[in-house]
């Protein structure tokens, strides 16, 4: 058997296949459809990525402020200002905004190794209960919650 | 083009697509469906399908990527109808006969060989269109279809087709 015999075979053997009219109709309701779940589907991707935007954003935003109540503060939370922190006992509490302010005790009662007794560098009230001081000559920023000084704690 | 070019595009190729997908081994409904199903997605993205250098070549892509998905999934999206199709009331039994005859040919050729014959040879897209619609090298065309002729030449049900001829 040779191509065009096969050929002639296949069409006059599907031509005798009984097909219904076509269902113009039909496909263009079905179209429509797809168009609407497409349209629907990037409707609500749109949403979900508005959505995360936000919720990424307010997430960014609660983890900068630490996510607490700033109306109790007199200095308001916002930029940088230049401060000192004495280091001769370690460095442990500072007064700020005429509040004690508490982190984990460096340098046990005495000079950090390596730090001068005054170390020069930034203190940005990042939230009511937030306080960071940076310097360069710390390697990372220190953060300090509000706090009570031990009574046990001896300076002089 | 527009929707009545679509309208018409959709009458005049039906009844080939609808008999392709039998022979690439849809069940007469099934095939409807998945014709129905490969034509929605042409009119959706009928700018592209006028826009392609031979529509009925780009048209049976869809079509067999259309069998092809509904063969993976085992199912098929069937739309909706009102309208219920009259029974044929013509004695149909010498119809029936060949073309059952040819399916059954079909039928025992593997998909791939299959759907090389069915676009080879009731479709009729030459061998390069071929290869473009299955995604496979000309070669690879060449070769499925001389197996599948040699299957074919020996198949009885053929060559009783071929002698009633």
């Amino acid at each position: 058997m040779n191509d065009s015999e096969l050929s002639d075979l296949i069409i006059q053997g599907a031509g005798t296949i009984p097909v219904s009219p076509a269902p113009v109709d039909q496909i263009h309701l079905a179209a429509k459809r797809q168009h609407r779940r497409r349209s629907q589907t990037a409707a609500a991707l749109i949403v979900a990525l508005l959505l995360l935007g936000v919720t990424s954003l307010s997430a960014w935003r609660d983890w900068v402020t630490d996510d607490a109540p700033i109306a109790a503060s007199a200095t308001p939370v916002g930029p940088p200002v230049a401060f000192s922190i004495r280091t001769q006992c370690g460095i442990e509490y500072l007064e700020y905004d005429g509040r004690t302010w508490r982190t984990q005790p460096l340098g046990r009662g005495s000079v950090p190794e390596g730090l001068p007794p005054v170390v020069d560098g930034e203190l940005q009230l990042m939230s009511d209960s937030t306080l960071v001081f940076t310097s360069k000559l710390i390697a990372n920023p220190i953060v300090f919650r509000p706090g009570d000084v031990d009574p046990n704690y001896v300076c002089f | 083009m527009d929707d009545t070019d679509f309208d018409e595009f959709v009458r005049a190729r039906w009844p080939k697509l609808v008999r392709s997908a039998i022979l690439l081994g849809c069940s007469p409904t099934e095939a409807e469906d998945v014709v129905q199903a490969a034509l929605t997605r042409c009119l959706v993205n009928w700018t592209k399908v006028v826009g392609a250098h031979d529509i009925d070549a780009y048209v049976h892509r869809i079509l067999i990527n259309s069998f092809t998905s509904s063969r993976r999934r085992l199912w098929v999206r069937e739309q909706p109808t009102t309208d219920l199709e009259a029974p044929a009331s013509e004695d149909m039994t010498e119809r029936v006969e060949r073309s059952d005859a040819l399916l059954r040919s079909l039928r025992k050729l593997g998909s791939d060989q299959r759907a090389v014959v069915v676009l080879r040879y009731y479709v009729q897209l030459n061998e390069q269109q071929t290869a473009a619609v299955l995604g496979v090298p000309v070669g690879t065309v060449k070769s499925r279809l001389s197996r599948a002729l040699s299957a074919l030449a020996c198949d009885p049900a053929l060559a009783e087709m071929k002698g009633t001829q």
